[in-house]
């Protein structure tokens, strides 16, 4: 039985979905999709009707591009980037192409069109042995791309990566925990379905359907894969209890992406240290106290920015201890007041002689500064800042700021 | 008192945010009583820096931050004239033993040549604060004292940073231990605070990042500018010692730029003569072999410039010039002298110049004068390339690689690199830079309003977008600053002993050359002497004519003794046919030329001064013009200034004419004649102006000149302000434009070729240039590897009296590189037993068997141009059929035995195909004019030729196409743009007003073939009033494609 490829080139649309259809060998290439259609002649009928059909479920999913379906793979790839609309290229067929569609070197190619040669027929008009001769076996390749002959290679690489569960409920759900059960179950299904195909999981995904006709969207990514039921049940209570859907629940969508699974070797005398699945749950029981954009990882911005470093709430704490121990410098540490605490000041005789806060006060016994900081001059965020260095009361030592919108304590010395 | 004493300008590269001059400004504004600036490696703005601090009545101190060997900057000031030799020496020994950009100083650098400099242990990048964060303060502020005993200065700056405080502290501790000064400085890297936004700019650009990814490496804070003592006391209140040291600082410093130690070379003389004798011997010999016999005018003018000279202790100078022109005639290599060196008798007699100054009328005051007491200027003109190259490598020889060096051309952001260059720095996307830079430097800086509208058309909104118009603003503001260093067209600096002791040398791109790090203009301001050669294609064009002319005709053209009034040529120039001759060949001077019909060598003169910006804006021309036809009458303004302007009909033209007039009119001397041509010349002469005008008028009134006739007297000689051509120049000019029309005239082949060979030069590409030799009947033969060499040559043509053909050369193949070129034509020329002459190629595989250095690229560029068609055995795609296969590496057992026979597969280029093919691989094509091809079906729709617009009635509408040759949008013209078009019968000229330009901007600089219909003025002129692509006006008609 002769080979048949579908190829589609489009710029957008759910291509994968549709070559599923219609294909269990398929190709993902760039802009575009390549699937082995071999043997749908015996359920569709001819490669004409084939083309049909693949074009009908294009239009059902609003997808706009070019079909081609050819007895070679390549063929058919070739043609979709040259040609609009639908095209069906027989066994024996040759449609001319221009020659930019070989994808040749731009050198050759501007040889070609020397020698006044614009399309695959004049190409074909040429000797083979001639053509050989000047470049090679290798264009051998190039004139079986345009005979549909030669190798008939599609190289599948859209495998399944993801296992799905959905759930209807018969009344809707106001409370996200009446669901544990039901999602326990769900959960219990999809990840012993993806150990069955020998992964474990990094990311979940939840999609909640509502009753407003709305949907609310939940993905929880892990830095390690684990498919550990309870740990995942506990997390996805812990993340869309921090953040419960605006309305009842009607439908639940579980997709469990697939992830190599942990290979874990410790040697005998490793220092016990906590598992990630508890730091993890630690600190998202953190985050439902505190709240999520208040949890996260310091991270130094690299900008001439007020705040010498960000907050990244997506990150988790690495945990790497200090190392390096050549250096002997002390090291002052500041304390990082947020939100900084707003301040009183009495200047005299132009030298700060007194702060209070709502939580403490004092005389100024000692000061350094003022810094002064600016920058953004190139956005409308242009900002400066004055600071000071304070010790009150012949104690501590804080960090006084003075910003646009009056006097705060940032910060203070360890 | 407060002296800043460490300052950078934008001369530092990258590193500064203002200019010397805005320093100059702040500084004074502040009240600060002197300056120092320390720029990175360089004195490239000290003389700018010290003539405005002068001006401003500043004390400017000069020093440099020398960059070390671990990447810190060690700042030192000169104490006195050894100090600041030492500077240049040290600054010239680390770039010139350093590959450029990655020079640095070692210690031992530092104390060789720490003499007569003082030493600050500078800033956050200094060499000090690098120690001590690495904890080695106290052993390398104790080398450092050691090395400049008590000449060292511990510098503190402040500028409200956390992280520079504890530096300091360490700083004072150290300066304590060791009993050393300490002063405070501001370490300004600009003038006023706003200047920080362009600081930040230049760091972007300096590590290749836009502004939003460049983070931490900003600066922190706008606390670098220039501050006064109030604010200095108070940033250093602890330390009033610290500020108040820099006047000590300051009182140390004896060095002026004022005295830089220059001493212009003696010349070597025999026993028994002074400099002065042997110039007044040669240039008696000279001038007995110019005039025949030194006739009583000619020894007078001789003796008041010989004496002239030698009071003023130049015949040095003169004597070196000379020697250059020696140099030139021994190799045989042309060249002449030009500028107002021509004014001078004795350089006529030395040879250096070629107009007679006796005959021409002109004014020797002009070249020099006593009262002016500086070196005079005498440019050389040389052919450029190898020629000019020798002579170069001759004053280098003789003077020594440090005694002599090429001047600088400071190289500043321009519309289009400024735009570049900040655009990254916004992180505009580069097709979008590329477009706008491509708009600006195709019609120059463009005012805030246009540039709105230009960035409309990219797509932004400028009163809008914060992000676009910060980088107006930004753009405009780094207008004019220093990008870097490059290297002058000609002018050299001779010094007696070594010259990297005035001003610090340093290589230049160029192999073989070196430069100093001052400009023309600051060499003048000090008073070096330079000699300019420069290198002019016309010299090597003529000189090349001249061979052909020999080898070809066996005639010998000498350029001194052609005849000076021939009919021919003049008859030639007034019908505007001028293209490829000198200075003559411009739209404007096509267009001007059958209207002023210049007769004499002196209407060339005023020809080539008259179409500049100055005469045109000034309405000169068009009062000349009138005066020439006939339709004005000529007024000499007053009667004693007849001898002086009858020559240009009434009009001053020539700045000799200006300092005449004050002469006569006012009775100033020569000098100040001249303080008063200088003074017009300045940008901002003010006051200097205004005191000279107030002489002119006093000396005018003192003649009894009535008050009317001073002010159209002053109204003429202001308006030189803008022009002022000197006659000397354009007669030296004229001389070059007359010869090389003489040659295009009497000896077409021969100038054609040697134009073409000496490509690029003049206005005009090489496809006009053969158009307008075959519309002459110049007729070329095609390129050929069995007959074409390099360049271009003439062959013998069939027929008695027949000038010749021109074959082209192998130059013009695109891809080709002149190696091969050369290899090609040595081989076939190689000797053969069978025929003891040339051995042609016989095939392609002939040809890449011998000459293995071509490539794949080279054969088929070869077989596109059609050189590889062997005498037509094989048409042009045969011949690249068989280069593919020829071009396929194999061994010789692999060898075809015999040739392919054709391929019928293969149509033959069609006459359409082979011109383009031509303008592909050659950008020249001997066949038709593309324009010819296009002709019945234009014709057809109305559509007329070049010719056709000449003479044509005035307010006629007509359509005409072609080839645009030229687009010009000159400064005079009020944004009006013309444009000439060229197709096979001749040239079309079309006058573009800019409403009608702005409405088809995008098609008119876009393509190169366009369809213009227009409105007939006067002098073939057409007023256009339509644009449109040839390309779619052939598809609207159904034409065959045309790309």
């Amino acid at each position: 039985m002769s080979k048949l490829y579908a190829c589609i080139v489009s710029e957008g649309g759910e291509l994968a979905v549709l070559a599923e259809q219609f294909a269990y060998r398929i190709e993902a290439i760039d802009g575009g999709i390549l699937f082995d259609v071999s043997g749908l002649e015996n359920r569709i009928g001819t490669p004409t009707q084939i083309a049909r059909s693949i074009k009908l479920e294009m239009d059902a999913r609003g997808i706009d591009g070019a079909l081609v379906v050819a007895a070679n793979a390549r063929t058919a790839e070739l043609y979709a980037r040259s040609r609009e609309g639908v095209t069906v290229v027989a066994e024996d067929e040759h449609l001319p192409l221009p020659l930019e569609a070989l994808g040749m070197d731009g050198d050759t190619l501007k040889v070609f069109h020397a020698l006044g040669l614009e399309s695959t027929a004049d190409l074909k008009a040429i000797p083979e042995n001639e053509l050989i001769a000047r470049y090679g076996s290798e264009f051998r390749a190039t004139l079986d791309l345009i005979d549909q002959n030669g190798l008939h290679i599609l190289t599948p690489n859209l495998k399944e990566h993801r296992i799905t569960w959905d759930h209807g409920l018969d009344n809707a759900v106001e409370d996200f925990e009446q669901l544990i059960f039901i999602l326990s179950h769900g959960l219990g299904k999809v990840l012993e379905e993806t150990q069955h195909f020998g992964f474990s999981s990094e990311q979940l995904d939840i999609s909640l359907s509502l009753d407003d006709k709305t949907m609310a969207n939940y993905s929880i990514k892990l830095s390690f894969p684990t498919c550990d039921r309870n740990f995942w049940l506990k997390l996805i209570n812990l993340r869309i209890g921090n953040n419960p859907p605006p309305a009842a629940i009607s439908a639940i969508r579980l997709v469990c992406h697939f992830a190599r699974p942990r290979a874990i070797e410790r040697g005998l005398f490793a220092a016990t240290r906590p598992e990630p699945e508890s730091l993890l749950l630690t600190v998202d029981k953190i985050k439902k106290i505190v709240g999520n954009e208040n949890v996260g990882v310091p991270v130094l911005v690299d900008q001439r920015l007020p705040e010498s470093f960000d907050l990244d709430a997506s990150q988790l704490p690495l945990g790497r201890e200090r190392t390096d121990e050549r250096n002997i410098r002390p090291v002052v540490a500041l304390t990082h007041f947020n939100p900084p605490l707003l301040a009183t000041i009495t200047i005299k005789d132009g030298r700060l002689t007194y702060l209070r806060t709502q939580h403490f006060g004092g005389p100024v016994t000692e000061y350094g500064g003022a810094w002064m900081q600016s920058s953004q001059w190139w956005t409308r965020g242009f900002w400066q800042q004055m600071e000071w260095d304070v010790e009150v009361d012949g104690k501590r030592i804080y960090r006084l700021a003075r910003t646009a919108d009056g006097w705060f304590v940032t910060g203070g010395y360890d | 008192m407060f002296y800043e004493i460490h300052t950078r300008s934008a001369f530092s590269f990258l590193a500064s945010g203002s200019m010397p001059e805005t320093i100059i400004e702040r500084a004074s504004e502040l009240g600060m009583p002197g300056i120092a600036l320390l720029d990175r490696d360089t004195v490239s703005g000290a003389v700018r820096f010290h003539c405005e601090a002068k001006d401003a009545g500043l004390k400017a101190m000069i020093g440099a931050e020398i960059t070390m060997d671990d990447g810190s900057v060690l700042p030192l000031l000169p104490i006195d004239l050894a100090g600041y030799q030492n500077l240049c020496k040290m600054i010239t020994n680390i770039k010139l033993n350093h590959p450029k950009g990655e020079h640095f100083a070692t210690r031992k650098d530092i104390e060789e040549h720490s003499d007569g400099l003082i030493c600050l242990t500078g800033g956050a990048d200094g060499l000090m604060h690098r120690s001590i964060r690495s904890g080695n303060g106290q052993r390398d502020l104790a080398w450092l004292n050691y090395v400049f005993e008590k000449r060292l200065y511990v510098e503190l700056q402040r500028h409200y940073l956390r992280s520079e405080e504890d530096v300091n502290q360490q700083l004072v501790g150290l300066a304590h231990k060791l009993h050393l000064p300490v002063f405070a400085s501001n370490g300004a890297y600009y003038a006023h605070k706003d200047d920080r936004e362009l600081f930040d700019v230049f760091t972007c650009i300096k590590n290749h990042c836009t502004i939003y990814e460049a983070g931490k490496i900003l600066s922190q804070n706008a606390e670098r500018h220039l501050k006064s003592a109030k604010q200095m006391m108070r940033l250093f209140e602890e330390f009033p010692e610290a500020v108040a040291r820099t006047e000590e600082i300051a009182a140390r410093i004896e060095f002026s730029m004022d005295d830089v130690g220059y001493t212009f070379p003696d010349f070597p003389v025999p026993p028994g003569e002074t400099m002065d004798s042997l110039l007044r011997t040669l240039a008696d010999k000279g001038a007995r072999n110019r005039y025949g016999t030194i006739t009583p005018q000619v020894r007078t003018k001789l003796d008041h410039e010989l004496n002239l000279i030698a009071k003023l202790k130049l015949a040095g100078y003169f004597l070196l010039v000379w020697d250059i022109s020696d140099f030139c005639r021994s190799r045989r290599i042309l060249s002449q002298g030009r500028g107002s060196a021509a004014n001078s008798v004795v350089c006529y007699s030395l040879g250096i110049t070629a107009v007679d100054p006796i005959a021409g009328e002109l004014l020797f005051e002009r070249f020099l004068s006593e009262e002016r007491g500086e070196f005079p200027d005498i440019d050389i003109d040389l052919p450029s390339g190898d020629d000019r190259e020798l002579v170069i490598q001759h004053v280098y020889e003789k003077y020594g690689r440090r005694g002599a060096a090429m001047t600088a051309n400071v190289i500043t952001y321009r519309g289009r690199s400024a735009v570049r260059e900040v655009g990254k720095v916004f992180g505009f996307p580069e097709e979008q830079i590329g477009h706008l830079s491509k708009s600006i430097s195709h019609y120059g800086v463009m005012e805030f309003g246009e540039m709105v509208e230009r960035f409309k058309e990219s797509g932004f909104d400028l009163k809008e977008d914060f992000r676009t118009r910060k980088f107006v603003e930004l753009y405009t503001r780094i207008l004019d600053f220093p990008r870097h260093l490059g290297q002058h067209s000609g002018g050299m600096v001779i010094s007696l002993g070594r010259l990297d002791g005035v001003v610090p040398i340093e290589p230049a791109s160029m192999e073989g050359r070196s430069i100093i790090q001052w400009d023309k203009d600051d060499c003048e301001r000090l008073g070096i002497v330079k000699v300019d050669l420069l290198g002019l294609g016309m010299m090597a064009v003529l000189r090349d004519s001249l061979k052909l002319i020999k080898d070809h005709r066996d005639e010998t053209v000498d350029l001194a003794k052609i005849p000076i009034d021939d009919k021919g040529v003049y008859e030639t120039v007034q019908k505007g046919d001028t293209i490829g001759m000198f200075q003559i060949e411009s739209r404007a001077q096509i267009n001007f030329l059958p209207r002023s019909r210049p007769e004499t060598f002196y209407d060339l003169v005023v020809q080539v001064a008259i179409i500049r910006p100055g005469p045109i804006v000034g309405k000169m021309l068009s009062a000349y013009i009138r005066r020439r036809q006939g339709q004005e009458e000529v007024d000499h303004i007053h009667p004693w200034l007849e001898s002086t302007l009858k020559r240009t009909l009434g009009v001053p033209l020539f700045q000799e004419q200006l300092l005449r007039m004050s002469m006569i009119m006012a009775g100033f001397s020569g000098g100040q004649a001249e303080e008063l041509r200088r003074a017009m010349g300045f940008k901002r002469a003010d006051k200097r102006l205004a005191k000279i005008e107030q002489n002119l008028r006093d000396g005018m009134t003192r003649n009894n000149i009535d008050e009317e006739t001073q002010d159209r007297i002053v109204h003429n000689i202001t308006a030189f302000a803008n022009y002022g051509f000197p006659e000397s120049h354009a007669a030296s000019f004229a001389l070059l434009t007359y010869a090389s029309a003489y040659l295009k005239v009497y000896y077409l082949a021969e100038f054609t070729t040697a134009l073409l060979n000496n490509y690029p030069l003049g206005f005009y590409v090489p496809a006009t240039l053969i158009k307008d030799a075959q519309r002459h009947g110049l007729r070329f033969r095609h390129v050929d590897v069995n007959r074409s060499d390099y360049l271009f040559k003439i062959e013998e043509a069939p027929g008695p009296g027949s000038e010749g053909v021109v074959r082209i050369g192998l130059k013009y193949v695109k891809g080709l590189r002149e190696d091969t070129a050369q290899a090609i034509a040595a081989e076939r020329g190689a000797y053969s037993p069978e025929t003891g002459t040339e051995r042609p190629y016989t095939s392609v595989e002939d040809l890449v068997r011998r000459v293995p250095l071509i490539n794949k690229k080279e054969i088929r560029a070869l077989s596109l141009a059609g050189a590889l068609n062997f005498d037509n055995a094989v048409h042009r795609r045969e011949a690249l059929w068989q280069s593919e296969l020829a071009a396929r590496p194999n061994g010789e057992l692999f060898q075809p035995e015999t040739p392919p026979a054709a391929h019928a597969f293969l149509q033959k280029m069609t006459e359409w195909q082979a011109m383009e093919a031509d303008l592909q691989a050659m950008s020249i094509t001997i066949g038709k004019h593309p324009m010819a091809f296009l002709r019945n079906d234009l014709k057809n729709n109305g559509v007329i030729s070049a010719i056709e617009t000449h003479g044509l009635p005035k307010r006629e509408i007509v359509t005409v196409a072609g080839a645009v040759i030229v687009r010009q949008r000159p400064g005079t013209a009020n944004s009006v743009v013309f444009i000439t078009m060229e197709d096979e019968t001749g040239h079309s000229n079309f006058i573009v007003m800019p409403d009608i330009f702005e409405r088809f901007r995008r098609v008119i600089t876009h393509h190169s073939y366009l369809l213009i219909k227009g409105i007939s003025e006067e002098g073939n002129l057409i007023k256009a009033l339509y644009f449109e692509p040839i390309t779619a006006f052939m598809a609207e008609i159904g034409s065959h494609d045309f790309h």
